[in-house]
């Protein structure tokens, strides 16, 4: 940044520091925001494998079994772990940051970081669990 | 004013400043210093010290000495904090810098003068639908009462102090100049949140836009390093629900801002 160009006889100059482009790796907390962002990469990449299945699923059982085989192959594994624990840090970050965004009241009253925070869990937990019977009972009705 | 610094038998800290005289200086350096300190001395106390008895041309800026003109914010060991809030006793070597993320004018002088410019954008004043109640030439005749759950919606977010320090927090300021910022947005809603103003519909476009709150990605540093718990990524993430339901609003015609 120069002096003003209307005022010559200023011995102002301020110096500008341009943001380095590995700003992130300065600062732990700027470090874990990264990780946090990276995890939803993951989850991204995972949820393109499920969009995938689905597609195949509506091509006939044929297409189905393909993908179902590809999945569960031990080659598969890795991902499988990977997204489980991207999404499940993903889920902790977020769970931490909700209820701040959320800023609950019940009857005027705020309600506290901790429950909401609590809130989020049973009814991730909840769903996992409701998701994973539908899952087994459709497996055994089969 | 030099007694305290007088104290026999005290330690002495090694204290390196960031310099930029821009006179004379291409870029900034640093200079070190030794400081003696007790267990109360603060680091806007040492760079006092300095200047008074090193090297009187150091440049700083403070007033208050109390953690409320938001005057004396610095990079403290990479930490942006308030050099009248923190002191020598929690560390074992300083280094002091200018704010991040803004201009240095001279040694620890941050150009923050862009940042009090985008308060003055964000209309932090209370607004009424009816001019005359803002009426100055009649006596008050009426009060607007708040409960206090009223109050509650929006006090934390009134105990800014506009040090800048969540600006030197924040990573999308320093990649976007422009971006409006943790301290400017959390004005903005503080008095959409106040049950008294009207003046929502004109905040909305400014919050609404790039610039505004969905230019934040939830870093949170801001509110780790806020010395006034003011939480601005709260206030920002709570503006990006109010800005969604206004686009929703607009999409079905139904009001929010035009
Ligand atoms: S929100 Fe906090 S850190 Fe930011 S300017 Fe206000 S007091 Fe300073
Ligand atoms: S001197 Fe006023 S806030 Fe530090």
């Amino acid at each position: 940044m120069n002096a003003p160009k209307e005022n010559n006889k200023t011995l102002r100059r301020p110096y500008k520091v341009e943001q380095k482009p590995l700003w992130w790796l300065d600062n732990s907390y700027y470090f874990r925001y990264m990780i946090r962002e990276s995890t939803s990469l993951i989850v991204l990449i995972y949820g393109l494998v499920i969009v995938v299945g689905l597609l195949r699923l509506t091509q006939g059982p044929y297409m189905w079994q393909g993908w179902v085989e590809t999945v569960s192959s031990p080659l598969m594994f890795p991902l499988h772990l990977l997204a489980l624990l991207a999404v499940v840090y993903h889920a902790y970050t977020w769970f931490k940051l909700a209820p701040r965004i959320m800023a609950l009241r019940i009857s005027g009253k705020p309600v506290s970081d901790q429950k909401v925070e609590w809130a989020h869990w049973i009814v991730m937990l909840g769903v996992t669990v409701a998701c994973l019977l539908v899952a087994s009972c459709g497996g055994a009705l089969l | 004013m030099n007694s305290e610094h007088d104290i026999p038998n005290s330690s002495t800290m090694r204290v390196e400043v960031q310099r930029y005289r821009p006179e004379l200086d291409a870029r900034p350096w640093w200079q070190a210093f030794d400081v003696p300190y007790t267990n109360d001395t603060s680091v806007l106390e040492a760079l006092q010290y300095i200047k008074d008895e090193l090297d009187s041309s150091l440049s700083f800026r403070w007033s208050c000495r109390m953690a409320i003109c938001g005057s004396c914010g610095f990079m403290i060991n990479g930490v942006p904090k308030l050099g009248c809030k923190s002191f020598l006793r929690d560390y074992g070597a300083l280094k002091i810098a200018a704010l991040d993320n803004f201009p240095i004018e001279r040694d620890l002088v941050a150009d923050i003068s862009g940042f009090v410019e985008k308060l003055e954008t964000v209309k932090p004043y209370l607004m009424r639908e009816d001019p005359s109640d803002l009426d100055t030439s009649v006596p008050i005749s009426r009060a607007f009462n708040q409960t206090p759950q009223q109050l509650s919606l929006y006090k934390q977010f009134s105990q800014c102090i506009n040090c800048g320090i969540c600006y030197a927090a924040c990573p999308q300021f320093g990649r976007d100049p422009e971006f409006l910022g943790p301290a400017a947005l959390t004005l903005a809603y503080r008095y959409n949140q106040d049950s008294r103003d009207q003046g929502k519909k004109d905040r909305m476009p400014l919050l609404n836009a790039e610039e505004g709150v969905w230019g934040c990605t939830f870093v949170g540093y801001c509110s780790e390093v806020c010395p006034k718990s003011v939480d601005p990524a709260a206030a920002i993430n709570q503006g990006k629900a109010a800005s969604a339901i206004d686009y929703a609003l607009n999409l079905v015609q139904l009001g929010g801002d035009k």
